[in-house]
């Protein structure tokens, strides 16, 4: 995890160990936040699901700076909402300094659930700026992703809509390599 | 992740993922990970969130100049 953007860390930008505390309070801002409507949880219906997912991706390097990014990938889910999706996605990727990434791009996205009610496809353009450390064999990286999102029945039996909504996503992600061919990651999303 | 807009009405919240991944190096430009994500999903229905756990293998290469 966490090979999008290969970067080295410049001590002359923030510290490492000042940017791995302030990750850890980020994260614990987020996990908080993250708990839905805690007041109400008497209230709340969770249902339990597994998926399946495969994913390829590659990054094209064009020149020092600039590379496009695409990756394609299907999900397979076994409850509630059965069904497939998949996802092609591609963008350009500028770095612009030793720890810090730019990139835009566009994602197609197909919903095909059992349900032709809510059979979809997503359109969604998105930008995304991401910050790396790397010291010695960790690698700690940030990303902040907006997406646009429009959806488009593709079932005859759903009415004919064209729904838009905005989507904010942060993802941490820790990476520790062990040897030449191994590294375990972890993080949140 | 976070929902908004015009028709985000209680929804705002859309879902949190927990990642844990091992990851295979084979040469300096393919990547062949197993992921296991724990998530917890908002759903259109107000109130129902959906508890995922998902298995998810990936295969990134580096291609052009410094790839392949």
């Amino acid at each position: 995890m966490g090979s999008y953007y290969t970067v080295m860390f410049n001590p002359g930008h923030l510290p490492f160990f000042k940017a791995v505390a302030t990750l850890a309070l980020r994260m614990n801002v987020l996990i908080v936040m993250s708990i839905p409507r805690i007041s109400h949880a008497q209230e709340r219906q969770v249902v339990h699901q597994y998926q399946q997912w495969t994913e390829y991706g590659a990054q094209w390097k064009l020149t020092d700076k600039y590379s496009v990014l695409f990756d394609a990938g299907s999900r397979l889910i076994d409850n509630y909402l059965k069904g497939t999706f998949y996802y092609t996605r591609v963008g350009l990727d500028r770095v612009m300094s030793k720890s810090v990434a730019v990139h835009a791009g566009f994602a197609h996205v197909g919903y095909f659930l059992r349900s032709p009610r809510l059979r979809q496809v997503e359109h969604r353009p998105y930008q995304e700026i991401t910050v790396t450390h790397i010291r010695n064999k960790w690698q700690v990286q940030q990303r902040l992703r907006v997406e646009e999102r429009v959806f488009t029945p593709v079932s005859a039996h759903a009415a004919d809509y064209n729904w838009f909504n905005w989507r904010f996503r942060y993802m941490c992600m820790v990476e520790l390599r062990a040897g030449r061919f191994f590294s375990f990651g972890g993080g949140k999303r | 992740m976070f929902n908004a807009g015009r028709g985000i009405v209680h929804n705002h919240f859309d879902q949190s993922r927990l990642l844990m991944s091992t990851s295979l190096h084979t040469g300096k430009s393919t990547v062949l990970s197993v992921i296991w994500s724990n998530q917890y999903q908002a759903t259109a229905v107000q109130d129902r969130f959906v508890h995922g756990q998902v298995v998810w293998v990936r295969v990134w290469q580096r291609l052009g100049r410094s790839g392949i």
